[in-house]
């Protein structure tokens, strides 16, 4: 397992110096210009040259990759000429909120998409199977932008139930930072009203978010699960007289968790890179708002650095998934 | 964070079952019951405080760097305050602030030769540090922009000294005479006044001069105080003061004001409906439509300051034939423009400025849409068979790309292949403005808009020889005219009206004649408010992002 462990991390190494080379040469090639949307329309040539010197854009693209990586690995992410702070306090700013956003999402779509697809394999065909087919096909088909609208419209403009914006209302304010999740602090320090208005603020943003990542969830345990019922255990277990549920849940759903726990890794980079556009629809900010700025204000630093992160996270919990496989099915070794 | 775990009141209640229970029914039932309402409804019934949804992000709050919208006009305009400021919604004019009086030649306050400006500060004031408003607080607000070169400077750039008389009169001293210098820093940009004091306390050294404490923080003198600003959240709140040294009549007032920077327009719309908002700075066309209908809300189309030019780049054949440039503005079909495109929510421009700025007289020369008249033009320029040229999109307001697209049609029935091409604006200004005429463009649809409501501003920023890539913003046509030179030279030393007015008209006809630069409408803004917001008035200079919070009350 350690020797797994430790070809996975250089692999991890290995893949993040390909992602930050790419993303570096991508930026660099765009016809945007940084250092003029640093200094403003009316910044005069000297200060666009000074600028630029500043930013390091003056000298050769290879040596400019360098001095990034090298800043890097020095903690350095960059600077951000918008909101006037290093990158890195940015991502320590906006990162919790995407993350807090993403992990509700998926927890919504595991409550829900899981018992889902095993109850629509248990009746294949039934009126339930029919229904979340039909539920999955709509989540799928769904833009989130459109999800999003639809959402805030009934349950903020016509029923007034959720905030339609936001992470947490005015007159309460952020909770003490712990963690930058806001249900999780204003949890840890009992602030119930705080956690309450963060939940609210969250719930739409959340189903938005969660809807396509279950109709996923819904179809490959469905079709996971018709698999397993269909194997000669599973005929066995029936013979032996065990109860329908201890067959399904007991024997079936076990076997037919890697496929879905597998997928599970991969929904997380989707859940987190597809949180930004609910985020801009909610105007929720996290990281997704931050990127929509530094794409308009041609920031490489800002953007470099959130798909590295984001790309972390996603390798991350590929390796997660990959060290639940040793949990749900014994077999499994990893030399 | 510095309370031990086991202090923490979840801890304390995972391990007291019942006390969890109890705890987790509290928060079921809440939840369910609908707990405590989202805070801007709250807020919004109060009656006191004030929701404003703002349309352009605050780029910095440090007066000496500050140069938008959304952070000086919202908040800057209200936490601090120059020595004039300009009022009207329709046309503009000049008032003391914390200046005594505005300084004439008659009064005594502009020396004859125009050189030496003397202005009293009024002897009330006081910031909301408490410390005295008085002339070295001026001198050193000035100085620090000054010295500080975060862009703003630029306007102070005919200031040559600032000396302190006595404790309460301050005096300019300018480089050359320069007529405009009283509306230059009669706006909002560039000439707030902070309280030395406040500076002092938060700078970290002569580099900084309080510059990341300013960020987030007031060392004004104004109506409001800036409570707290969150970039992060997108939100700001401004607080009353209620010790404010111009005083407050018997109200109501807006106690508080909560900015918000909410980026999509169905959630604008929405919570203005629902009346979790009170003002909308920013609507869409559509949405302002609609909204016009709904009771309860009211909506007003303003002008702005903003002007839609299509830059033409005069140094580049066969465009820098003035018939060539003459016969491109006839073919542009503006009425289809502002009717069609734009939903009538713009004005046609007959002049360098709109109509609303101090000096606007419509030019002599004046273009319709005559595509007979562009046809002879042509004809007499030799290109009676056409010619084809490139007019870039910078996607700098909606519809930029299209109105280009109806241009192009109509180009081409005399003849013109209009190529339309798309960029990213920061790379084209990178480019265009190098100072390098072959690597410029030939042209590009933009819009622009003055700092100052004063004509001169924007004929010498557009045509001007000094505003010239790669010097300055924003003669981006390469306009050359020794004519237009002498003419400004006249505008800035002349200190009789009326001879003023005469030389900005000769500026105006000039521009025109010579259509270096095709001005097409200025835009109309479009808010909706509720229809309890009592007191609001338009600003012409700061556009729909400012509100005179300290004359309004909600109803």
């Amino acid at each position: 397992m350690r020797a797994f462990l430790i070809r996975r991390l250089l692999g991890l190494v290995i893949v993040l110096v390909g992602i930050s080379l790419l993303t570096f040469l991508l930026s660099h090639v765009l016809p945007a210009d940084p250092a003029r949307t640093a200094i403003g329309a009316k910044g005069g040539q000297k200060q666009y040259q000074e600028m630029r010197e500043k930013m390091g854009l003056d000298r050769p693209l290879p040596e400019q990759y360098v001095r990034y990586v090298q800043d890097l690995l020095h903690g350095d992410l960059g600077y951000s000429y918008t909101s006037r702070r290093p990158v890195l306090t940015d991502l320590a700013a906006y990162f919790p909120a995407s993350l807090e956003l993403m992990l509700s999402a998926l927890f919504l779509a595991v409550i829900i998409g899981i018992p889902l697809g095993v109850m629509s394999a248990a009746r294949v065909r039934g009126p339930l199977d029919r229904s979340s087919g039909a539920f999955a096909v709509f989540c799928t088909a769904m833009p989130l932008f459109l999800t999003g609208l639809l959402l805030q419209v009934i349950f903020y403009k016509q029923l007034g139930w959720l905030p339609a914006a936001g992470r947490i209302g005015l007159v309460l304010g952020e909770p003490e930072h712990i963690t930058g999740m806001f249900t999780v602090d204003s949890l840890l320090h009992g602030d119930w009203p705080r956690f309450i208005d963060s939940v609210k603020h969250l719930i739409l943003p959340a189903i938005t978010l969660s809807l396509p990542a279950m109709a996923i969830l819904i179809r490959i345990v469905r079709a996971s699960m018709l698999e397993a019922l269909g194997q000669e255990y599973v005929r066995t277990a029936r013979s032996k007289g065990l109860s329908e549920q201890r067959v399904i849940y007991g024997h079936a759903l076990r076997n037919a968790l890697l496929p879905t726990v597998t997928s599970l890794g991969m929904l997380v980079g989707a859940l987190l890179s597809g949180g930004f556009l609910v985020e801009i629809v909610y105007t929720f900010p996290g990281l997704g708002m931050y990127v929509l700025n530094a794409i308009l204000r041609a920031e490489f630093s800002a953007l470099i650095s959130t798909t590295l992160l984001v790309a972390t996270v996603y390798m991350v919990a590929n390796l997660l998934v990959d060290m639940a496989y040793v949990v749900i099915d014994p077999r499994i070794r990893y030399a | 964070m510095t309370e031990s775990p086991e202090t923490h009141p979840l801890l304390r209640a995972i391990s007291n079952r019942r006390a969890f229970l109890r705890a987790a029914g509290a928060l079921g039932a809440a939840t369910a019951l609908g707990g405590p309402r989202w805070s801007p409804p709250a807020a919004a019934q109060d009656g006191s405080t004030l929701i404003f949804l703002a349309s352009d992000a605050a780029y910095s709050l440090d007066p000496a760097e500050n140069w938008d919208y959304g952070g000086g006009a919202t908040i800057l305009s209200h936490v601090y305050e120059g020595l004039f400021k300009f009022v009207g919604a329709d046309k503009v004019t000049l008032e003391p602030n914390l200046a005594e009086e505005v300084p004439t030649v008659e009064n005594g306050g502009i020396s004859e030769d125009g050189l030496t400006y003397t202005i009293k500060v009024k002897p009330n004031a006081v910031f909301h540090d408490g410390t005295p408003v008085n002339a070295e607080a001026v001198r050193f607000s000035y100085e620090r922009t000054r010295t500080l070169k975060m862009g703003v400077d630029f306007l102070l750039d005919q200031i040559d000294t600032i000396t302190t008389v006595d404790d309460l009169t301050v005096q300019f001293t300018l480089k050359k005479p320069f007529s405009p210098f009283l509306f230059s820093i009669g706006g909002l940009w560039g000439n707030s006044i902070v309280s030395p004091e406040t500076v002092n306390a938060n700078s970290t050294g002569d580099e900084d001069l309080g510059h990341e404490y300013l960020l987030f923080a007031d060392a004004g003198s104004g109506g409001y105080i800036l409570e707290s600003y969150d970039p992060d959240q997108k939100q700001a709140v401004l607080t009353r003061d209620p010790n404010w040294w111009q005083g407050w009549d018997d109200g109501p007032h807006i106690e508080r004001v909560v900015i918000l920077w909410i980026t999509e327009a169905a959630t604008i719309r929405s919570m203005l409906e629902r009346g979790d908002a009170h003002i909308a700075a920013n609507l869409t066309p559509e949405d302002w439509d609609a909204l016009s209908t709904m009771e309860g809300i009211t909506t007003v189309e303003a002008p702005s300051s903003l002007q839609c030019e299509i830059v033409l780049n005069n140094a580049k054949p066969p465009l820098d034939n003035p018939k060539v440039r003459q016969a491109l503005s006839y073919a542009f079909n503006y009425e289809q423009a502002i009717d069609g495109l734009m939903g009538g929510h713009a004005v046609k421009l007959d002049s360098v400025v709109t109509a609303m700025s101090l000096g606007y007289a419509p030019a002599a020369t004046q273009y319709t849409y005559d595509l007979d008249k562009a046809k002879a033009l042509l004809a007499e320029a030799g290109l009676a068979d056409g010619f084809t040229f490139e007019l870039y999109a910078l996607h700098l307001f909606l519809n930029d790309q299209l109105l280009l697209e109806m241009y192009q049609a109509d180009l081409a029935k005399i003849g013109v292949t209009l190529d339309v091409k798309v960029m990213e604006s920061n790379a084209f200004l990178s480019q265009h403005l190098n100072g390098n005429v072959d690597e410029s463009f030939m042209g590009f649809i933009s819009n622009v808009g003055p700092d100052y409501p004063d004509a001169y501003e924007m004929l010498a920023l557009v045509y001007g020889e000094n505003s010239k890539p790669p010097a300055f913003c924003c003669n981006f046509e390469f306009f050359t005219s020794p004519e237009m030179e002498e003419i400004l030279t006249r505008i800035e030393s002349a200190l009789d009206p009326a001879e003023r007015q005469a030389a900005l008209q000769e500026g105006f006809d000039l521009a025109f004649a010579e259509a270096g630069v095709m001005w097409l409408f200025n835009f109309k803004q479009l808010l909706g408010m509720r229809s309890n917001v009592q007191g609001w008035e338009y600003s012409f200079l700061l556009g729909a992002n400012y509100a005179p919070f300290e004359r309004m009350s909600l109803a």
